[in-house]
């Protein structure tokens, strides 16, 4: 090696090392402004689960911060084929963490006793949620109409409100 | 009027009020740093600490050929200071020093730095497996693992340095064995 390739050899990896420090600290000082962003969830599926009289909701959190659900509120509206009458089940207690960057399913438990969804049954729910960054209660809500077509099957881990599991 | 003096007294001068800027800015960079910024001051500082001996050694060195080969002849005060800085830093014998000659004292000096050179490699070594097994998540979920890689990149940044002045010095001495420059021998 002489000082003229010496210099090459440096010079690269003096930009490679500029490269790997400006990215890194460009990267973290990105990561930290996006994750102040407050995000709404977003549900993104809804399927009727038959066997545990529930409807199990899959839930977008997109923000860098977890958020949690603090209650739950349904109204059921039968349908035609329905013998069922209209019913409300308003602010059940529930505290299920939705992962930030991922899908969190919920189950939604229906009024025990009352028959299973027919085609054309609607399910008002509306879902509570705070954000981490403030006191406020957040809302969303979801109309699910059940089409009684062949649904995909609900995945197996699925979080419930407290009172539903006792 | 002395020009001499006034010169001495303007550089003086332009001198304080540049080690006075740098230190604004460097305690600024410091007071407003972000943690991540924080973790990089940190591993440059203490790498600079660890390589602190090889920085000056490799550059001393580097210097001392550089003049040699641009005035095509070894001095008697280049070889006395080299023979100094041997018995100072080094602790070699001056009995040893005395019947060497230059290209044996060079060769004296890069070889005591090599037990400095080792450590050093190898601890920068153990920092970048630590980094890479936090960057892979192979250490679980580390919350530390972005300062880590901060550390690392400042001790990445003074390693960039001492394996240049290394490679400067190691380039400069097979220039000097290439060249065939005289030595003037002890009277």
């Amino acid at each position: 090696m002489n000082r003229v390739v010496l210099f090459f050899v440096t010079s690269l990896l003096a930009l490679v090392l500029g490269w790997g420090i400006g990215s890194y600290i460009a990267y973290n000082k990105t990561i930290e402004a996006v994750g102040k962003i407050p995000a709404s969830p977003i549900i993104v599926k809804s399927v009727y689960d038959k066997s545990h009289h529930s409807v199990v909701f899959s839930i977008l959190n997109m923000g860098t911060l977890p958020l949690t659900v603090v209650s739950e509120s349904f109204i059921f509206k039968p349908g035609k084929e329905s013998s069922e009458k209209r019913y409300e089940m308003k602010n059940i207690p529930a505290s299920i963490p939705l992962v930030p960057l991922g899908i969190t399913t919920v189950a939604l438990k229906l009024k025990e006793g009352t028959q299973e969804l027919k085609a054309g049954d609607i399910i008002m729910a509306t879902l509570h949620y705070v954000h981490p960054l403030s006191n406020d209660v957040y809302t969303v809500s979801h109309k699910f109409e059940y089409t009684g077509k062949p649904q995909e099957t609900p995945p197996k881990e699925v979080k419930k409100a407290n009172k539903e599991e006792k | 009027m002395n020009w001499e003096r006034v010169a001495w007294w303007i550089f003086w001068f332009t001198f304080a009020l540049v080690l006075v800027i740098a230190f604004y800015g460097v305690s600024l960079a410091i007071l407003t740093a972000t943690s991540v910024e924080f973790a990089y001051l940190l591993g440059l500082v203490s790498f600079l600490l660890l390589g602190n001996r090889l920085l000056f050694g490799y550059g001393w060195i580097a210097n001392v050929l550089d003049n040699v080969i641009t005035i095509k002849e070894v001095t008697l005060a280049q070889k006395k200071a080299l023979k100094e800085r041997l018995e100072k830093k080094n602790f070699e014998p001056l009995e040893k020093l005395e019947e060497l000659s230059f290209k044996a004292l060079i060769m004296l000096a890069l070889k005591d730095l090599d037990y400095y050179r080792y450590a050093y490699y190898g601890i920068f070594l153990l920092l970048t497996l630590l980094t890479l097994l936090t960057k892979f998540n192979l250490l679980g979920d580390l919350v530390i693992g972005k300062y880590v890689e901060g550390v690392f990149w400042g001790a990445a940044t003074v390693t960039f340095f001492v394996w240049g002045l290394e490679q400067l010095s190691k380039v400069s001495f097979v220039e000097y064995n290439l060249m065939d420059i005289k030595e003037i021998k002890n009277q």
